[in-house]
């Protein structure tokens, strides 16, 4: 039972609440039902400001024909004297008008009206009231929307709706704080209101209003007043459905771009088509040999070509170094011709010794003195057992052989390191080279060649192949030196690459210098 | 648990039944419209005391904010200090003499304000915005005095001492002074009155926040 209560009791004093809250506004529309006729009824009071208010009751309804009637209201503050009303007309009939003057916020109204007839007075009820609760402001007007923006997206528009006022001085100077409501709802759909509370300025903006037709209403009440405004005059905005410049211009911009950028990719396909059926569909190369680049050679490219050749048997890759070459003239050439061996000899003289190089099959002894060591007694030779150079005591042997055709002179120069071998010119004819040299037996028939001679004196001697390649030295007449020695200053003056050419093929027979090619390789 | 119900249950009882009825507490205690009883008073009493407290401080900003607007709009050349003819209060211990010197403070402003007032009607060229903020605030003050008469009333439960209108004034309207020295009395007078002003208003905020908590307020 105690439950039952408990269930029944808070909607029967929510219920009784509400029914008082309802009583203002049914008191304002009690005008028509007609209320109680047995004495009057004030059924509403209102300050539009809080300085002044407003009564209005119900006459006396319940009248004989002929009666007149009169309607007195009388009011008193609190606990001070009745007074009348001060004012009956501006308020319109059956109204009291309370001015400025006459109304105070300080204390609470109550008042009587009293229907006056000839036969008896009716008094009705006592109204009392706070001026401050009664506040009820006046409705805004000038409901206006504008859409703010033109373009608009899929969501569609924003609307500013904005209002006022009617009476700014109720305003002013904060002494009223308004607080304004608004509703709006499609057309299409009467009671799906959609509200805008509380908002403080006149005016708000709606976002994203789909196209339609909208109706639009709002009122206002003062913040510390329980009572609304009434409703404004009902606005309608219409959302106008547009094709958004916007979303065109994107269109356009995209597919303009997507055109453009089409029409490149179809030319740089068609400039460069070659490329890009080699690319997709390489062409089979041509069978070639490995082997060496020719333009590595023109290029000079040392390396490349000593590591080509080096996997060539017994390939050295050759060694240059830097030397100094002197431009070679005839007045400076000495010619010399090969001296005693007791000459030789000697170490001291600061000439350098000649050597002979005599091609003849007879066995010489190998040694390791030589004369060219006259200026650097330091520097040695290289293990290279045969020679073409000869010592002291070789010396007289093969002077004492009859050389066949003139000896090879090694000529050198008195100011430079440079020697040269050749051949005295030959005024007699130069003999043909006799095979019958080659006929001499000999177990060693090794002949050193000079390959080399450095500026500390240092002297790279190479074996030297059996006679029929030392007849192939060719014969040099002294008229000729000149020529040969602009020749080789030639040479030596050429690329690189000839000497490499030079050296190569001298490489590929074995190693065996030519003379005037082993000058140019000296340098 | 049970048990323990059973003991307790005359008090659970009252507490359920208070749960239940204050609803009925409420709408009764508030009076929305005073109309329920005729011609009895006791049932629509005066207005409360909060709400009175509310609505003379919120006078009481209003006063000092459009005081302090007025004292804007003029044309500020010297700044005189000498508010002679205010009211100093010594001692603001009690809510009495917080609310007495408010009253005072307030009596002793509303001629001198109707004077301004006066002047300004008299001057040529004064601005119009001056002029009626003038005349606002000096409609307010009156209605201020009432409220803190009313709230001493109600508060203290003394009896009513308004000021009686003196239409003749102590101010003499006949002479019209030199026109600078006219203006800079009123500047000196409206800047003396905002400062007043403020004071009413801090000792007004000040007794509403004692009756809210006594010892917290500063």
């Amino acid at each position: 039972m105690l439950w039952l209560l408990l269930c029944l009791l808070p909607p029967v004093s929510y219920g009784r609440i509400v029914a008082q809250n309802n009583a203002h506004t049914e008191r304002h529309n009690h005008e028509a039902t007609g209320g109680t006729t047995t004495r009057p009824h004030i059924y509403f009071c209102r300050s539009p400001n809080m300085e002044d208010f407003t009564c209005w009751w119900h006459p006396l309804s319940n009248l004989t024909d002929g009666e007149e009637v009169t309607h007195i209201l009388t009011y008193s503050k609190e606990k001070e004297a009745k007074l009348e009303c001060p004012d009956y007309v501006t308020g319109g009939p059956n109204s009291c008008h309370f001015d400025s003057s006459h109304t105070s916020i300080w204390m609470v109204y109550c008042l009587t009206v009293t229907a006056i007839t000839t036969h008896r007075n009716y008094t009705s009820k006592q109204h009392c009231l706070d001026v401050a609760e009664i506040v009820q402001t006046e409705t805004p007007v000038n409901l206006t929307y504008n859409l703010t923006d033109v373009g608009g997206d899929e969501m569609g528009h924003n609307a500013l709706i904005s209002w006022t006022y009617p009476v700014p001085a109720h305003v002013q100077y904060g002494w009223i704080t308004l607080v304004y409501e608004l509703q709006y709802r499609r057309i299409t759909e009467p009671n799906n209101w959609k509200v805008k509370y509380p908002l403080r300025e006149p005016q708000v903006e709606l976002l994203g209003l789909p196209v339609d037709d909208y109706v639009v209403r709002v009122r206002c009440r003062a913040q510390h007043s329980k009572l609304w405004s009434d409703w404004s005059a009902t606005l309608v905005m219409s959302i106008p459905p547009r094709q958004s410049a916007g979303k065109l211009l994107v269109l356009i911009l995209v597919t303009g771009v997507g055109v453009v950028a089409l029409l490149v990719i179809t030319f740089s396909i068609v400039l460069q088509s070659k490329r890009i059926k080699e690319y997709f569909l390489p062409p089979i190369p041509k069978p070639r040999i490995i082997g060496i680049d020719p333009l590595l050679l023109k290029k000079g490219n040392l390396d490349e070509i000593n590591r080509h050749f080096s996997n060539f048997h017994s390939y050295r890759p050759p060694s240059y170094s830097e030397e100094v070459w002197d431009h070679v003239s005839t007045d400076d050439i000495y010619l010399t011709t090969p001296k005693h061996s007791s000459d030789a000899h000697n170490p001291s003289e600061s000439e350098r010794d000649t050597l002979i190089v005599p091609c003849n099959p007879a066995p010489l002894e190998v040694s390791t003195r030589h004369q060219l060591t006259a200026l650097n007694p330091n520097s040695y030779m290289q293990n290279v057992p045969p020679y073409c150079s000869l010592p002291n005591e070789a010396f007289t042997p093969p002077l004492s052989i009859p050389s066949p055709w003139p000896m090879p002179e090694i000529v050198s120069l008195p100011r430079t390191d440079y020697s040269m071998m050749e051949h005295p010119s030959l005024s007699n004819t130069i003999p043909t080279p006799d095979l019958t040299f080659s006929t001499s037996p000999s177990p060693q028939d090794f002949y050193t060649c000079v390959q080399l001679l450095n500026e500390s004196g240092e002297v790279h001697l190479v074996p030297c192949l059996p006679p029929p390649y030392c007849r192939e030295f060719p014969p040099l007449p002294r008229a000729n030196l000149d020529t040969a020695e602009k020749e080789e200053k030639k040479k030596t003056t050429n690329h690189q690459t000839r000497k490499n050419d030079g050296g190569n093929s001298e490489k590929s027979e074995a190693a065996v210098p030519l003379l005037p090619v082993a000058v140019d390789n000296s340098g | 648990m049970h048990i323990l119900l059973q003991l307790e249950k005359p008090i659970i009882q009252r507490g359920v039944w208070g749960l239940l009825l204050w609803p009925y507490i409420l709408t009764v205690s508030m009076p929305l419209d005073c109309k329920e009883e005729p011609g009895s008073l006791t049932r629509c009493p005066s207005i409360s005391q909060e709400k009175l407290l509310d609505r003379v401080i919120h006078h009481a900003e209003l006063i000092y904010r459009v005081s302090e607007e007025s004292c804007s709009l003029f044309v500020s050349n010297s700044k005189i200090n000498l508010c002679s003819f205010t009211f100093l209060i010594i001692s603001v211990l009690q809510d009495k003499w917080l609310l007495h010197s408010v009253l005072m403070l307030v009596q002793s402003w509303i001629e001198p304000l109707v004077y301004l007032q006066t002047t300004l009607d008299h001057y040529d060229h004064a601005p119009e915005m001056l002029v009626n903020k003038t005349k606002w605030v000096s409609e307010k003050l009156v209605s201020l005095e009432q409220g803190v008469v009313a709230l001493i009333k109600k508060m203290l439960d003394e009896g009513t001492f308004t000021t009686t209108y003196n239409e003749q004034g102590l101010f003499q309207y006949d002479t019209l002074p030199d026109m600078l020295e006219s203006v800079m009395r009123d500047y000196t007078l409206l800047s003396c009155f905002k400062k007043d002003a403020h004071k009413m208003e801090t000792f007004l905020k000040l007794l509403k926040c004692r009756q809210a908590d006594k010892y917290n307020c500063a």
